[in-house]
């Protein structure tokens, strides 16, 4: 890194750290990692009950990725195809597929600029059969993220803030506990440039106040469950 | 005088250390040294078809490029007096803004610009900020492509009338509620 750094950005400092410490379980490692940009957050965490509250390794819906939303407001269509390809049942293989469900008269797949649109995600979900009851308003606590992760069944969720007023959805695929405290890690079909759709593990309280930074909210959950 | 940066907070160091210590395992590599950070700004959608859009640019952290196993990696923190970590990042990210930062320096004359990064939302791509008396530059951090002020904005307005849903939006075949649609 040192050569040929611009000279703007100083000499290198040391960064103070703590002796090295050990995580209970397998650490997240591999290449899922290599490119993963992970969010982070040393907030103030978000403690689990006492009955789920023993530290565990990473643990992961299997087969689960969300891959770059095409357009910019198909969120919606990149999760449900995501969805699709874990649980099986449908055979679209590509976001302008799912699109031209919801919206029959136009043309995706031929020209993805022209079906740009917003969708509720629910909608999308109870259509291909794979919305796990009605969606809550809200968020909803790390018991029941574990229980459904436990079920390899993604949690979505539903996050906007005042600089992203139009909302977002993105899915939960993990959980950790350390030291009592809860982590998740999310697919997020915007995390584009290159990079693995993969954030985290991060604190849970973090996507409940601050996942893009700034205040955010995380106004509705949506659970999921392979088509019948 | 050339390219400056503004103080960062005072535990910033401190608050990437404790980031690297608690969630380093894809970081593991990322012990050695950090740069100084360049703050992050971000300006809201609404802001954009002010007269100054600029002006209303929000400060929320600060990145930090530590060296790791690959060259380097980025840590985000909080602007707070006691910063909390953002995000972490490693990749082709860091290269690229350690490579537009050095188009930067080489393009910089005698006048002082400062340093920063600025996003507009989460689907937009970071640019380099030099801000200065006579005129703002931005340098892609994708592609290393300089914009003067009015380009940027003209091409962000672009882009976020392009994710505004159209008054002429068809009728979804599998419902459709309004006030709660997503992108």
């Amino acid at each position: 890194m040192a050569r040929g750094t611009p000279a703007f950005l100083g000499k290198p400092v040391s960064v103070p750290r703590a002796p090295p410490r050990r995580l209970p379980g397998a650490k997240p490692t591999g290449a899922e990692w290599k490119r993963a940009e992970v969010l982070a957050g040393r907030t103030a965490g978000t403690a689990i009950g006492d009955a789920a509250a023993a530290d565990t390794p990473l643990r992961v819906v299997v087969g689960f990725s969300v891959e770059d939303q095409i357009e910019s407001n198909w969120c919606w269509a990149a999760l449900t195809l995501a969805l699709i390809k874990k649980y099986g049942g449908h055979q679209m293989r590509r976001q302008c597929e799912i699109v031209k469900e919801a919206f029959p008269h136009l043309s995706p797949c031929a020209d993805s600029s022209s079906a740009n649109h917003m969708l509720e995600l629910s909608g999308s979900l109870k259509y291909f059969g794979m919305r796990n009851g009605e969606s809550v308003a809200g968020q909803v606590g790390p018991e029941r993220i574990v229980e459904q992760i436990k079920a390899q069944q993604p949690v979505c969720v539903r996050v906007r803030s005042d600089l992203r007023p139009a909302g977002h959805v993105i899915a939960i695929s993990g959980y950790q506990i350390i030291d009592g405290e809860m982590y998740v890690q999310v697919e997020d079909p915007a995390e584009n440039g290159g990079a693995s759709n993969t954030r985290g593990p991060f604190p849970f309280a973090t996507l409940q106040t601050r996942y893009f930074g700034e205040a955010t909210e995380w106004n509705r959950t949506y659970f999921t469950k392979p088509p019948a | 005088m050339g390219l400056t940066l503004a103080q960062p907070p005072e535990g910033g160091l401190s608050a990437v250390g404790r980031a690297l210590d608690h969630l380093g395992a894809p970081f593991e590599n990322a012990t050695g040294e950090a740069l100084r950070p360049i703050p992050l700004y971000r300006i809201g959608e609404t802001a954009l078809n002010a007269a100054n859009p600029l002006k209303a640019a929000l400060r929320f952290g600060w990145r930090y490029i530590v060296r790791d196993s690959e060259g380097a990696a980025t840590v985000d923190i909080t602007d707070e007096e006691r910063p909390q970590l953002l995000r972490m990042s490693r990749g082709d990210k860091p290269k690229r803004l350690l490579s537009a930062a050095a188009r930067a320096e080489a393009a910089s004359g005698a006048e002082e610009q400062e340093v920063r990064i600025l996003a507009f939302d989460q689907l937009s791509e970071e640019i380099l900020w030099l801000t200065a008396p006579k005129g703002d530059r931005f340098i892609s951090l994708a592609g290393g492509r300089s914009l003067g002020t009015p380009a940027l904005l003209r091409r962000e307005r672009a882009r976020v009338r392009g994710r505004a849903p159209s008054d002429a939006a068809p009728m979804p075949a599998f419902g459709f509620e309004p006030d709660t649609s997503v992108s």
